[in-house]
């Protein structure tokens, strides 16, 4: 943009006008070699032009920058008109005013001179008020800025036009006071008046900024703005109640040095401080400097976050992430959001999010920042957080999967137990009922008790399914083999000869059997399958198993794995692997392996 | 605590049985299932491994039915059953144990006979639905003799299946070795599966020939040679 080109000469113009000017005007009131006083106030004073024209070109959208330059620009040149008043004052004296040159030189001296009211207007109402983002920081707020606006026209109006001397201390008439007795009297009323509602306004911001100070939020930086307005104002007090002089009393020292100073040092803390343009004071061995862009990097985001995140349920993750987001970037609010619709907030949500990427199989937004715009930048930090955000993702997937199919195979189990064992005792009891009445023989109570023996095999099997005692006590080997005993269909179970002996942990053998087991049901219920054949082994630390039959098989893609789906998800979170293969008409092979060293 | 059971003027021919179970229903069914045989007078029923080996020193009984699972503070979770057998069998050399299991799982039959099969019977908890095959696996171990539950026999037969043994027996082979298991003479054997004497003893010297095993007529060490062949891997 063109704006943002001309930015950086207009920025550095005017803050160097303005240190300039300073400086001028402190030569011109004591002359050289220059006091310490003096010295004092030319370092505080370049605060203020410092800031606005570091803003101005790192922030050049943002208007606070501008604002600091522009009341930078009224001190320095305000100050700069009140030391050359004493030199008009003197010729005055010696040649009334006669020379033209000399009237312009008044007419300049007293328009300078005037700048020194508007900037205390700005920088009472206007600093404070806009800070930082450069805006109102809400439309209820126009109103006040309107008045204070007026309100420094007016002032700065009557003061220009005002009767008598330019200045109190200095023997110089207004030259630009009108004629006739009521102008004069209006412009001193407009002053006075314009002054005391400056004054009052600056008191109403001051209260908003207290009470905007209270709610909840980031309130570092505007405590800092609080402190620096009301500092000002106290000095300005100070100096009303004393006076300005040529040779302060420690009174006017204090209040001339927080009236010129307190405001842009609060400013300049606030914004070095909290970080709000990127910007923050680095301390390297003695040496202090600016930092710009302080956010912090990829790196250190990653590596901060990967501590956080060690150690915590995976939804915790997600919480944990969310905040990592917001804290990089800076943003009012970040939520992660998965494919499910599950969505973690850290900060309070509000109006649409500034930024929003895919993480892995769900999202990471957040909203606008605290301060300034999203950047090129922050985009780029917010792509690189995804990566581990899309982990993290999967992983609470994961676990909200392994938890449904818990809960799933909760319902399985219920179910068969309902519908198997539950209605065979309703039946036996129904049938001994029978019995009794009846006074049934030998052959009805046979029959009962076949049905007894029936439910009894049903509810071992039931049991065998949900946790096989033989796996606690036998191991995986022997566990398998014994699933496999007795299956309708030829069965063979290879396992390496060490195997036999081998324990693992519960978790390792609970998830290889219940691998074999339900691939295995799979090939007896929907494939068909004739033969199968079971492989255990262990290689490299790794065991596997293997369960091929030589069934219909499947196109995987077709088939909701819903069962496959959920081993897949207990060797995952095991750290193993699943695999299928399986086309139509080719069988079916399953393998899955974990990590289990010796 | 024991709880002595009835005894009687014809008592003293009975075998005198203590039976043990932690659940109260199968105990008490499982006593008057073999009281009302008039084969067997139940000297005491007890619910602990603990309880039924003092029972045991108390009672002296003729023989023991045991559930292989009881809840008891310092017994292997899943083997008091069997644990306690093995100390009884220890301390009473005389005393036969009738281990009753919910499992079929070979593993706990290979358990029970880990140090020998004399005196000590296998069953699958549903054979009390079976009174026959109950007081007949009773009666043989309080000779001394051992019993596999048929089931578990099968059980070990599909398993040298499953790992690719090739199997050399015939289906009346098998039979007559489920029957082996079961401690049966080949007497026992011909009636249990309506054959003739001269048939089933064909047939057990058959399988003697195929799987390698020393022939006896000892019935007792025929089920510890089919165990030995079986649990071979």
């Amino acid at each position: 943009m063109s704006g943002t080109r001309a930015a950086r000469p207009l920025a550095a113009g005017a803050a160097l006008t303005a240190a300039a000017a300073t400086v001028a005007g402190a030569v011109l009131e004591t002359g050289l070699p220059l006091p310490t006083s003096q010295w004092a106030f030319i370092s505080v004073s370049l605060i203020l032009p410092a800031v606005g024209w570091l803003l101005a070109v790192r922030r050049p959208r943002n208007a606070y920058g501008w604002l600091l330059l522009a009341v930078a620009l009224c001190v320095a040149l305000g100050g700069l008109g009140i030391a050359l008043l004493p030199f008009l004052g003197e010729e005055q004296s010696v040649a009334p005013a006669s020379v033209p040159a000399s009237v312009l030189a008044s007419v300049l001296a007293s328009v300078l001179t005037s700048l020194m009211s508007v900037s205390y207007g700005l920088s009472w109402v206007f600093v404070p008020l806009l800070f930082p983002e450069g805006r109102l920081p809400s439309p209820r707020w126009r109103p006040v800025a309107v008045a204070a606006a007026v309100a420094i026209g007016v002032e700065w109006t009557g003061v220009l036009l005002h009767p008598g001397r330019v200045h109190q201390d200095v023997p110089l008439d207004n030259p630009l006071a009108p004629p006739g007795e009521w102008p004069r009297l209006a412009a001193a009323l407009a002053g006075g008046v314009g002054e005391l509602a400056v004054f009052l306004l600056a008191l109403v911001v001051l209260g908003g900024l207290v009470i905007r100070l209270r709610r909840p939020g980031p309130r570092g930086p505007l405590a800092w703005i609080v402190a620096g307005t009301a500092a000002a104002l106290a000095g300005y007090a100070l100096l009303t109640v004393y006076g300005f002089s040529h040779s302060p009393v420690p009174a006017q020292w204090i209040g001339g040095l927080t009236v010129t100073g307190a405001l842009p040092a609060a400013i300049g803390v606030a914004v070095v401080r909290h970080n709000l343009f990127d910007l923050r004071v680095g301390v390297r061995g003695s040496l202090l400097y600016l930092v710009f862009d302080a956010r912090p990097s990829v790196g250190d985001l990653l590596t901060e976050l990967g501590a956080s995140l060690e150690e915590v349920e995976p939804v915790e993750q997600l919480g944990r992430l969310a905040d990592a987001v917001r804290a990089g970037l800076d943003a009012r609010w970040a939520a992660v959001e998965l494919a499910d619709g599950t969505r973690v907030v850290a900060g309070e949500e509000s109006g649409p999010a500034a930024l929003s990427v895919p993480a892995g199989m769900g999202r990471i937004s957040c909203g606008p920042k605290v301060a300034g715009r999203v950047t090129r930048e922050d985009q780029r930090l917010l792509a690189a957080l995804a990566v581990p955000v899309g982990l993290a993702i999967q992983s609470a997937a994961l676990a909200a999967r392994l938890v449904n199919a818990q809960e799933a195979e909760r319902r399985r189990i219920e179910r068969n137990i309902h519908d198997g064992v539950q209605q065979q005792l309703v039946a036996l009891i129904a049938g001994l009922e029978l019995a009794r009445a009846t006074g049934g023989g030998a052959s009805a109570l046979a029959l009962l008790r076949e049905q007894a023996r029936q439910a009894l095999a049903d509810l071992r099997e039931l049991a065998a399914g949900i946790h096989p005692s033989v796996l606690e006590q036998g191991g995986l080997v022997e566990a398998v083999e014994e699933r496999c005993a007795g299956l309708p269909v030829p069965t063979t179970v290879t396992a390496d000869p060490g195997l036999r002996t081998r324990r693992f942990s519960d978790e390792i053998e609970g998830a290889m059997y219940f691998t074999v087991s339900e691939a295995i049901a799979n090939a007896l219920k929907h494939a068909g399958a004739s033969r199968i054949e079971v492989r255990l082994s262990q290689d490299g630390g790794r065991l596997r198993v293997s369960v091929t039959d030589d069934g219909s098989g499947f196109d995987e893609r077709g088939v909701a794995r819903r069962g496959l789906g959920t081993l897949a998800d207990r060797m995952a979170a095991l750290g193993g692997g699943f695999e299928l293969r399986t086309a139509p008409g080719e069988g079916a092979t399953v393998r899955a392996w974990v990590s289990a060293h010796a | 605590m024991p709880e002595p059971g009835p005894g009687g003027e014809d008592a003293a021919r009975r075998l005198r049985a203590v039976v043990a179970d932690d659940h109260y229903l199968v105990r008490e069914g499982t006593r008057q299932l073999l009281e009302s045989s008039g084969e067997v007078a139940v000297a005491g029923t007890v619910g602990t491994p603990a309880e039924l080996v003092d029972a045991v020193r108390r009672l002296a009984p003729d023989v023991v039915v045991t559930d292989i699972r009881m809840p008891g503070e310092g017994w292997r979770p899943g083997f008091e059953g069997i644990d306690a057998a093995h100390r009884i069998r220890q301390e009473h050399p005389g005393v036969g144990v009738v281990v009753l299991s919910q499992f079929a799982d070979s593993l706990y039959a290979f358990e029970l006979f880990r140090q020998g099969t004399e005196g000590f019977a296998y069953l699958l908890k549903d054979r009390v639905g079976d009174l026959g095959e109950l007081l007949g696996a009773i009666r043989s171990v309080a000779r001394g003799g051992s019993v596999i539950d048929a089931k578990v026999v099968e059980g070990l037969l599909a398993r040298r299946a499953v790992r690719g043994e090739q199997e050399a027996l015939t289906p009346r082979e098998r039979d007559v070795l489920r029957e082996m298991a079961f401690g049966r003479s080949n007497g026992g054997i011909a009636r249990s599966l309506a054959l003739s004497v001269s048939a089933v003893e064909k047939n057990v010297n058959s399988i003697f020939l195929k799987l390698g095993l020393e022939s006896s007529p000892d019935t007792h060490r025929r089920v510890a040679a089919v165990l030995a062949y079986l649990g071979a891997s």
